[in-house]
């Protein structure tokens, strides 16, 4: 089900008053549960067993590594079983037909190619998988003396239905099922509990529902229509300036999209009485390489870097293991996204980026700054244009497509054509005017509380209106592909 | 409620935005006849079939016919007039929308002009979709709040009004050719134009083929072109060929990207087919 269809505008307000229309936890927790399954097999409830079993597998296996008693030996079977599970499925789904072309010898290919690539992908696999994994690595570090705040071992038959019961709605609750953020155990199990109507930060769940489906459904959707331009047929005939436009566009596209999806789930969360984790954080502001990555998809970074990038070493031996342990995080970070040499590309450049800046900055000491200087503007913008032309990898994953669209950015001829600018230019405006409103958050700390409120009131029903009156043609969200 | 204040505020303030709007759009500004992007320059287009009282006349076709919009036919004969030249789509298309506001009990149109470019295209995904979406939930919505309608997008009747200024330069003149293509046996899209045709003459509806000027249709410079001739004839409707009546009269006509007609090309040609209209 999508956020921005109208069977979601019932589905919401049904599950709202059943969730609160129990007082216990566990019926609050029982309703969201079945409703988030409801939620994911509404177009296809085929994907929904292997959900199922990833919530079994991942469930049954913390609760061992969580149970006193158990054996070194045995807790590391576990462990590694639950996690060729978890990485198998992801592989077999995402992975197979990419690993295949590439392993197996030609005659092979050709008879189980076509299989391969039929194989359906889960919706949000990605991201329920790396959830269970952190269910479970949190579960192996933690063990049964400290356990998992929120998530204790159980003691008798009882506690344990509650703990898998637990599992399964931190697995499956449908805010944050496809798309994310990804949420580690740790920072959402400890927050279940009964919830209670008179609770619910309103104020804080419409804004960021209002913010996320206005960068949704009228800046991405309606920059879509402009940017469908970026394929190969397309983009040969256009001007060189509008390809200018187009790279610019589907960066403010796909932040966007993403950033908006990320404040729906966060807003839907509040009104149920939880918080997730903020994914994005203006990452069109950063001065380096470095500072976007703590901006962008702040979730999967976050995820990455603890559970890829420390236990790989991290940058504890030495210079030469800290940048293959960089390379390596950063290419399978890009291959996360799909089963593409372009997305494996995209990573490893921007761990190139990486790793130079920290060359240059003298090995990771953090050069950010907090202010707004002339210089930190020119570096904002060099950064935003390095990412935006990144970004090109992830709408044209053929190599070639790529080539021929910067082939075509030197030759074509000058002119313009002004209708897709007029989309590009009209609609990318409230992502800079956004993440301008977040850069002069010290001018707006000068106002009285009273004006501050009165300002962002303003601002919010202008949105709104905005939203109703100025919506985008529906469309998928681009990291539900992923 | 104290957590609920501001939400509250900010709901108030843009419902009043909301109906402020739609008392502006609906009163004090020219309804947009062009939008910022196909989607929603069908969806204007759309809506005003579905939505507003039937015409007298319909044009039924491709983004060609879709230029002449109608504000082009005002003080001729053909004033009351809609447009359902669809962009990326076709003849085909436009017709099934004709027919699905008939036979849901619709009043009739006296007239449809069918267009001959892309009549050879039968329906895609794309076009079921936009059929889909003329019976769907947004259109009824759209019908009963106006400030959901395509042609109150703040962005559509910002782009309608830059565009009614725009100067006339940038253009590529063109030339009307001829089209040598000829019908080969009974095809598909010829029998599914057929079908609706019938059903539209069995409601009394007079159906005229249509030929307008394509800036770069099939390059082949024939007058003796007579493709055109032959789908009327296999119809059995009259046609009329604006591209052979302008062509001789020396006309110059200019196409904004090389195949669609300016401004003020489009509106000449809507002058001549109010003119030369059976």
């Amino acid at each position: 089900m999508l956020f921005n269809s109208w069977s979601f505008a019932v589905f919401l307000p049904v599950v709202f008053a059943l969730h609160y229309a129990g007082r216990r936890a566990g019926w609050q927790v029982g309703v969201l549960t079945a409703a988030s399954f409801v939620f994911y097999g509404w177009q296809n409830p085929k994907l929904l067993p292997l959900l199922f079993l990833s919530t079994l597998v991942n469930g049954l296996a913390a609760q061992d590594l969580l149970s006193a008693g158990r054996a070194a030996g045995r807790r590391r079977l576990v462990l590694s079983l639950a996690l060729a599970f978890n990485l198998g499925a992801l592989a077999f789904f995402k992975y197979a037909a990419l690993v295949g072309h590439v392993l197996f010898p030609a005659s092979l290919w050709e008879q189980v190619g076509p299989w391969l690539r039929d194989i359906p992908l889960p919706i949000g696999i990605s991201f329920y998988t790396f959830q269970g994994i952190s269910l479970v690595m949190e579960s192996w570090w933690d063990g049964p003396k400290a356990g998992i705040r929120g998530l204790p071992a159980p003691a008798n038959r009882r506690e344990a239905g509650w703990f898998q019961a637990k599992v399964w709605f931190f697995k499956a609750f449908f805010p944050q099922l496809v798309a994310g953020p990804i949420v580690k155990a740790g920072e959402f199990l400890w927050q279940i509990g009964p919830k209670r109507l008179a609770d619910v930060d309103w104020d804080g769940a419409v804004k960021k529902l209002i913010l996320g489906f206005f960068l949704k459904m009228v800046v991405a959707d309606n920059l879509k229509d402009a940017t469908a331009d970026l394929n190969l047929a397309a983009f040969r005939e256009l001007p060189r300036l509008n390809l200018v436009a187009l790279l610019y566009g589907f960066s403010f596209q796909i932040l966007a999209d993403f950033g908006g999806y990320s404040l729906i789930a966060l807003g839907l969360a509040k009104l149920f009485g939880y918080e997730l984790p903020l994914n994005f954080n203006f990452p069109y502001l950063s001065r380096s390489i470095t500072e976007f990555w703590r901006r962008w998809h702040i979730s999967l970074s976050t995820w990455l870097r603890l559970y890829l990038y420390i236990p790989l070493g991290g940058n504890r031996h030495g210079e030469v293991r800290t940048y293959v342990n960089l390379f390596l995080v950063m290419f399978l970070g890009g291959l996360w996204h799909g089963a593409a040499w372009s997305y494996a590309v995209w990573g490893t450049a921007h761990g190139m980026l990486l790793a130079l800046e920290r060359l240059c900055s003298g090995k990771g000491k953090s050069r950010e700054q907090q202010g707004w200087t002339w210089l930190a503007v020119v570096r904002a913008f060099l950064v935003f244009n390095v990412v935006s032309a990144l970004w090109l990898l992830f709408k044209l994953p053929d190599f070639s497509h790529v080539i021929e669209f910067a082939r075509c950015l030197a030759n074509n001829p000058r002119g313009v054509r002004p209708q897709p600018l007029y989309i590009i230019g009209l609609f990318s405006l409230p992502v800079v005017l956004w993440h301008l409103w977040s850069a002069a958050a010290p001018l707006r700390s000068r106002l009285s509380s009273s004006r501050q409120w009165q300002l962002e009131t303003c601002l919010y029903a202008a949105i709104l209106f905005l939203l109703v009156t100025n919506a985008g043609s529906a469309g998928d969200f681009i990291y539900f592909q992923f | 409620m104290s957590r609920a204040r501001q939400s509250l505020c900010i709901l108030s303030l843009s419902v009043l935005a909301v109906l402020g709007w739609q008392w502006i759009v609906g009163r004090l500004l020219p309804r947009p006849a062009l939008a910022e992007s196909n989607i929603h320059a069908n969806r204007l287009r759309l809506e005003a079939w579905f939505l507003d009282p039937v015409p007298s006349n319909v044009l039924a076709g491709s983004s060609i016919s879709g230029r002449l919009i109608p504000g082009y036919f005002a003080g001729t004969a053909l004033a009351s007039i809609a447009n359902l030249g669809l962009d990326g789509s076709g003849p085909l298309t436009s017709l099934d929308c004709v027919l699905m506001r008939m036979t849901n009990g619709g009043p009739a149109p006296r007239r449809v002009f069918v267009e001959i470019h892309r009549l050879d295209r039968t329906n895609d995904a794309n076009d079921r979709m936009l059929l889909e979406s003329a019976h769907g939930f947004s259109m009824r919505l759209a019908g009963v709040l106006p400030a959901m309608r395509a042609a109150s997008r703040p962005s559509t009747v910002a782009y309608a009004w830059l565009k009614d200024r725009q100067p006339g330069g940038g253009t590529i003149e063109g030339r009307p050719l001829g089209d040598g293509r000829k019908v080969v046996g009974e095809p598909d899209w010829l029998n599914q134009a057929r079908e609706r045709v019938d059903r539209l003459q069995k409601l009394g509806v007079e159906v005229v083929l249509l030929r307008l000027p394509v800036g770069r249709e099939n390059p082949v410079d024939s007058q003796a072109s007579n493709f055109a001739d032959e789908v009327a004839q296999r119809l059995g409707i009259a046609l009329l060929d604006l591209n052979r009546r302008t062509a001789p009269a020396g006309s110059v006509l200019n196409y904004s990207d090389g195949l669609h007609l300016t401004a003020d090309s489009a509106r000449a040609m809507a002058r001549s087919l109010a003119q030369l209209a059976p």
